[in-house]
């Protein structure tokens, strides 16, 4: 009994060990007898199979799988949201820097004390052309300063309240600034016009004035100090019979694109002295 | 709840209107977006109750505007008996409510054009005056009835969630 027992466990062993032996001989030369019988039968199935593997792997790669590329993705875009926030604001803030810079040029260049504010709100009407500033009374604003940007005239305060204010700009049918031709000194009054023009009004025909001429404030209104860039003359009309000449000024301030605002706090005054009476 | 609708929507318009908009360019050009809120009113709301609101925001715009004050609460309040003479005469529903905006710019600048000429200030017409009001009219028509069909949603809304409350504590 003990004996068939050795028998069957030897002979186990060696078909087990004879079995490795034949199949590291196998291997190592390469090929198998068996196998090359095999392929022709198992390739299509295997390929089937394989193909079918790689379908099921593609959609739940690009499908199923998607629901965590799907959410990285859209924290990818929450940072690039981000990113591109900040980067808009670091833009803002570059530009607002410039701006402020221009008008710290500005305020050297003309020597007057000059208070800079925001624009806040715009009149929605397109007949009258007025803007709400966050500085009031108590930053020293009161009605009838003059308001003005780097590039030349915006306008004048109309109301003032303790923190805000509303602007008049000079493009207001119902405003007016006294206004000389840089080049030839002819004199005029500046009216507003609602197709963000102005009228330059009152100058007679004689005197000169072209088409490209800079407009400044004479300062005789003793409201705008005196030199103040405001526009350009962009038509000049002689061939009405009046006595006065027809020009259309085009404002040199941007009043679609207005975000800040100089209020001039000390505008120079012009007085009457008794010797000038003398005179 | 019917007043904090008013008031919500009034002034959600009024502040969309005076510091939205001015960030567009051309947008100077879009009516007086509170021109459907009155004819809304005219329609929905009892006279004293919509003349009180009216003046209200009219009292609003004025402050804030360049014009004379006074100028939108007239317009306002015109175009507010206007519209409900006119919902005596005809039935006032989504479809008319474009045109009616239409008419109430029409009204409102009309004020504005005898305002120029009764201050004297030269030609009472501005050179672009036609151009203007013509796109002002065309976004009115266009439009108007949105805000109003938007105005009477909003107002479905807040009447539904009073209910509610009023249920709850009803229970």
């Amino acid at each position: 009994m003990f004996f068939k027992k050795a028998l069957m466990f030897a002979s186990l062993m060696i078909l087990a060990v004879g079995g490795i032996i034949a199949i590291s001989f196998f291997g190592m030369r390469g090929y198998s007898p068996v196998g090359i019988g095999a392929v022709p039968v198992m390739a299509p199935v295997q390929k089937t199979v394989s193909r079918v593997v790689y379908a099921i792997k593609d959609v739940w790669n690009h499908y199923f799988f998607l629901v965590s590329a799907a959410k990285q993705n859209d924290e990818l875009k929450k940072a690039l949201g981000d990113v591109l926030e900040q980067n808009n604001q670091c833009k803002e803030t570059s530009l607002a820097n410039i701006r402020m810079r221009y008008m710290l040029n500005f305020r050297k260049k003309t020597g007057q004390e000059v208070l800079v504010a925001e624009v806040i709100a715009k009149d929605p009407s397109p007949w009258f052309k007025s803007l709400i500033i966050d500085k009031g009374t108590q930053d020293g604003v009161k009605k009838g300063l003059p308001v003005v940007v780097p590039e030349g005239v915006a306008g004048i305060i109309t109301e003032a309240s303790k923190r805000y204010s509303k602007v008049q700009m000079i493009i207001d049918r119902n405003a007016a600034v006294d206004a000389l031709v840089q080049r030839s000194r002819a004199r005029g009054i500046l009216k507003g016009n609602s197709a963000g023009q102005c009228l330059f009004q009152y100058v007679p025909r004689k005197h000169d004035v072209e088409v490209g001429d800079t407009l400044i404030s004479s300062g005789l209104d003793g409201v705008f100090p005196k030199g103040l860039r405001i526009g350009e003359v962009a038509v000049v009309n002689k061939s009405g019979t009046g006595i006065f000449q027809e020009v259309f000024v085009s404002p040199y301030a941007d009043f679609e694109k207005l975000e800040e605002v100089l209020v001039v706090l000390n505008p120079p005054k012009y007085e009457v002295t008794d010797d000038e009476d003398e005179e | 709840m019917r007043y904090i609708f008013y008031m919500a929507s009034g002034l959600g318009l009024f502040i969309f209107q005076s510091a939205v908009m001015p960030c567009f360019s051309e947008s100077e050009k879009f009516y007086d977006i509170l021109i459907p809120f009155v004819l809304y009113l005219s329609i929905f709301c009892p006279f004293i109750e919509g003349i009180m609101v009216i003046l209200i925001f009219g009292f609003l715009m004025d402050s804030m505007g360049g014009g004379v004050f006074g100028l939108y609460m007239i317009s306002y309040v015109w175009i507010f008996i206007g519209m409900r003479r006119i919902m005596g005469v005809v039935h006032i529903d989504s479809f008319l409510s474009g045109p009616l905006t239409g008419l109430g710019v029409l009204l409102e600048d009309a004020i504005v054009f005898g305002l120029f000429r009764y201050l004297g200030n030269g030609n009472p017409l501005p050179e672009d005056a036609f151009y203007i009001l013509s796109i002002r009219l065309a976004w009115a028509v266009a439009t108007g009835s949105i805000v109003v069909w938007g105005l009477r949603y909003f107002h479905k809304l807040c009447d539904e969630q009073s209910w509610r409350l009023s249920a709850k504590f009803a229970k």
